[in-house]
């Protein structure tokens, strides 16, 4: 059970990232690549906010994305990307397929405490 | 171009004429060279310690002659330049041994072989400024409280990786293609895990070189990531289409790395010191090979990069 999923294939940022939250007294999970967090998500429904990087080995974050959108349309979790990423067509791609928000790297916590607890509490 | 996007090369020198010594001092400082000066009893043993060069220059007479066939049986990839008497026979070098001789004085000559062997590939000022600039920044902002400076950037020849561990990151722009390397210490790297200096945990897990990778294998990506935001506009790259590969051969005893190519690479070594002088400074050599594509004139930076940079890590919600 975890209210926080932190999808990312570098054990720096997983660490960095779920260290932060569970200081903040959340619940965080982690996952390696897009499809541990596909599977994550689909069977922890207690998940409702994934941090997610774009790139990553075995399935990449956007792609990990739609399949949530695809084959849980009734999903309410909430994706942002925490990426190198800073491309506006990436950032596109990835709005359109129903992500919340983009942080491109260095992960600041304290500048996002605030959203997070806004979409989570 | 400023001292921070100047380019250096390292060059091994075995000369025993004084006066030959006088202009070759001359000549470095003119051409932006950084000379080692070496006895012909202790040249084996700086080659072994500096796996950085870029050349090498070597006195005349038997002894220059044997030194350049030892040298270049072992570290093949440095051009080595010999100065010859003008009675002897040019003739009667070996031009596999020696990529070029010249007489005593010749100094106009030898700064066209430099230049052809050496400088012959440009490297746009804003490119080197900016990779130090990502670089500086990532490794400050993924290693707390330290200082990193960086040497001058210099071209090397050598291929022999430092260290224990180094990472490669393809590269890919529609004006450039290879890769980058970051070579570094394994037990440096360790250290500074289990002193804190790093986003990961050194009580969650035994710190061993997996960690290390860890480590190394963020920072590239960041940096790569920088360099995307600043140099890469995604509306101008081409459709791949058929892309050239080449094979990468690594041979771990040698701690060598062939990339198929010649040329020199861009070398930028950078110090890593903590701010309470905690640990012995840490050394990261970030090497460039840019051996599938080189396109120099299509070189742009994007103008909104600074102010990515300055919003990186700030949320944007959609």
């Amino acid at each position: 059970m975890a209210q926080i999923l932190v999808v990312d294939d570098s054990a720096t940022v997983r660490n960095e990232v779920s260290s932060f939250f569970k200081g903040k007294g959340y619940d965080v999970a982690t996952a390696n690549d897009g499809k541990q967090g596909l599977d994550n998500i689909k069977t922890d429904a207690s998940i409702k906010l994934v941090f997610c990087d774009v790139n990553m080995p075995i399935m990449d974050g956007l792609t990990m994305v739609e399949k949530v959108r695809n084959e849980l349309k009734n999903s309410k979790t909430a994706i942002i990307m925490l990426t190198t990423e800073s491309d506006p067509k990436m950032k596109a791609r990835g709005k359109a397929s129903g992500v919340k928000g983009w942080i491109v790297k260095p992960f600041n916590g304290t500048s996002v405490l605030g959203a997070v607890k806004k979409l989570i509490g | 171009m400023s001292e921070g996007d100047k380019l250096m090369c390292k060059v091994l020198i075995y000369e025993k004429d004084r006066s030959t010594l006088k202009e070759l001092r001359t000549f470095l400082k003119e051409n932006d060279l950084i000379g080692l000066r070496v006895d012909s009893k202790d040249i084996l043993e700086v080659l072994e310690s500096n796996i950085d060069l870029g050349a090498v220059f070597l006195s005349d007479g038997e002894e220059g002659l044997e030194l350049g066939e030892q040298i270049h049986l072992i570290r093949r990839e440095l051009p080595i330049f010999i100065r010859i008497n003008p009675n002897s026979d040019a003739e009667s070098l070996p031009t596999n041994t020696f990529a070029g001789f010249y007489y005593s004085g010749q100094m106009d000559k030898l700064k066209e072989m430099v230049g052809s062997y050496l400088f012959n590939t440009q490297y746009p000022n804003g490119l080197i400024r900016g990779i130090q600039e990502i670089t500086i920044d990532t490794l400050q902002t993924e290693l707390n409280d330290t200082v990193v400076s960086c040497d001058t950037p210099y071209i090397v020849k050598d291929r022999i990786i430092f260290g224990q561990v180094f990472s490669l990151m393809s590269l890919e722009t529609n004006w450039c293609r290879g890769y980058m390397m970051l070579q570094t210490e394994e037990a440096s790297i360790e250290k500074i895990i289990r002193l804190q200096k790093t986003h990961l945990n050194p009580d969650d897990d035994p710190v061993d070189f997996r960690l290390v990778n860890s480590v190394l294998g963020e920072i590239s990506n960041r940096i790569w990531g920088g360099m995307k935001t600043r140099y890469v506009n995604e509306s101008e790259l081409e459709d791949p289409g058929y892309r050239v590969q080449v094979p990468i051969i690594i041979n771990h005893e040698k701690r060598y790395i062939s990339f198929g190519s010649d040329e020199g690479q861009l070398c930028l070594r950078y110090r890593i010191s903590d701010a309470n002088n905690n640990f012995a400074p840490v050394i990261i050599f970030q090497k460039f090979v840019f051996h599938l594509n080189w396109d120099p004139e299509k070189f742009t930076e994007n103008e909104k990069s600074i102010d990515d940079f300055v919003d990186s890590g700030e949320l944007e919600l959609f």
